[in-house]
């Protein structure tokens, strides 16, 4: 059932790329740069969010005013705080856009399970930075959202209370409340490169950046965005007082809007089996190595009699699983009698697809478990059948 | 020149008078905005928003007749 529902997915994705590739040049498919996208929103945002931070200041009673201030009376500054606010849309549009994408054209599986296992993880880190810029303009729904976030980690069994008291500074909202928000803010976005860089690190040729007019667009029409339909802030916060009825950002403020409905354990307790089905997705679709065919072919080996230290399999492997040393002693054959380069595989990276078997001209690689000879016999077979 | 090519080539003149166009926001923007009249900021702004996406569909443009990329490995 999970299996014929991805392959329909599947199929719906690839017809919707057929359908944009008449109107875009193949090149410039934006659904190809859905990653790419994300990394430029959350670009736009730390240069955005460095404007703001300047004029930022973290206390219960100035923290509003200096949002306020930002917004109206430093030139430009309510453009820049509506491209941040409209770019963390934008980022976490593009990041579920390259989640189900991957997911659907089944590019999560094997050694690509380590961008997924990241990229779990940095949607995980973007939810709470984006509930915690919320906060940070410390109107009503600031204050919601963060009762809201207090009231969830306490609804955790054990250290739920503690918690809590750590992310407001106390049993209560005090004046240690927004410097910590502040902080959790702002720190896992700095962590948010580090897992960028465990995302990209076994991609050999990653599409870290879209073409140059995916980005004009994107941030065009972010901009036009902040300045046709400003980010604006609400009635300062007040402790105590009961908040109006205010608008919830889906994608950020979800959670917390189902926890006016349900119970806060229930919504944690959601929100967890969410994640950590997101993080298993990767597992549960293995099959057994013998119902895999040619995948169950072996790591490569270098023939390294005929190695010509060529480089044309280092380039070729989609998955970094290939590295060029220097060669200890010339190859057997004529062609890499004077190499300079041996190629030698890295097990744990080989996903035995065999691309580096057909980028070699000089057969000097080989799937262990499935040779030439076994190839010719398959065709032998199957023309005799 | 085909009718295709002729077609793009007046989208990116039309574009390029939206982006003169825009300029002359921007600088309307920068000259009248201040505190007090955060309207013009804002008509700058959504102008700054708009040169952006008409320099992005004038490269898209060039890109369909031919004239830009892919690289010639690409190709």
């Amino acid at each position: 059932m999970y299996r014929r529902t991805l392959t329909a997915l599947q199929r719906w994705t690839l017809r919707l790329d057929v359908w944009i590739n008449r109107v875009y040049p193949t090149d410039l498919n934006p659904l190809y740069y859905t990653g790419g996208l994300a990394n430029l929103f959350l670009f736009i945002l730390v240069l955005s969010g460095i404007f703001i931070f300047f004029y930022y200041v973290p206390s219960l009673s100035g923290a509003h005013e200096s949002v306020t201030y930002l917004t109206e009376r430093v030139p430009y500054g309510g453009l820049i705080r509506g491209i941040h606010r409209y770019a963390a849309d934008a980022f976490i549009i593009a990041a579920l856009l390259h989640l189900f994408r991957n997911w659907f054209t089944d590019r999560y599986l094997f050694s690509r399970d380590s961008p997924w296992i990241s990229g779990m993880f940095m949607l995980l880190l973007g939810g709470l930075i984006g509930a915690t810029g919320y906060v940070l303009v410390w109107d009503e729904r600031g204050l919601v959202v963060l009762s809201t976030f207090a009231g969830m980690l306490r609804a955790i069994p054990g250290v739920g209370g503690n918690l809590a008291q750590v992310l407001l500074g106390g049993p209560g909202v005090s004046e240690g409340t927004l410097p910590r928000v502040l902080l959790l803010h702002v720190g896992p976005a700095s962590a948010l490169y580090v897992l960028l860089w465990w995302h990209y690190v076994r991609l050999r040729h990653p599409k870290v950046w879209p073409p140059a007019t995916w980005v004009l667009v994107s941030l065009g029409v972010i901009t036009l965005l902040a300045a046709l339909v400003p980010a604006v802030s609400g009635t300062p916060a007040a402790p105590g007082l009961a908040p109006r009825t205010f608008w919830l950002d889906v994608f950020y403020l979800l959670p917390f809007w189902l926890a006016g409905y349900l119970p806060a354990v229930l919504v944690v307790a959601a929100v967890a089996i969410l994640f950590a089905a997101g993080f298993v997705i990767p597992y549960l679709n293995r099959e057994a190595p013998d119902a895999m065919g040619t995948r169950h072919a072996g790591v490569a080996q270098v023939i390294d009699g005929n190695c010509t230290g060529c480089e044309l399999c280092y380039y070729d492997c989609p998955y970094d699983a290939i590295v060029m040393v220097p060669s200890p002693y010339p190859g057997l054959t004529r062609a890499a009698a004077n190499r300079k380069l041996l190629a030698v595989v890295i097990d744990s990276r080989c996903v035995e697809c065999g691309i580096c078997i057909g980028a070699c001209p000089f057969e000097a690689l080989e799937l262990p478990g499935f040779l030439e000879s076994d190839v010719r016999r398959r065709v032998a077979e199957a023309v005799h059948a | 020149m085909s009718i295709e090519r002729r077609r793009y080539a007046t989208g990116v003149y039309v574009l390029s008078l939206i982006g003169a166009g825009c300029v002359a926001l921007i600088v309307l923007g920068e000259m009248l905005g201040g505190p007090d009249r955060r309207v013009f900021w804002q008509i700058g702004g959504a102008a700054l928003g708009g040169i952006f996406v008409v320099y992005g569909l004038i490269l898209l443009l060039l890109r369909k007749m031919g004239l830009l990329g892919p690289r010639r490995a690409e190709r």
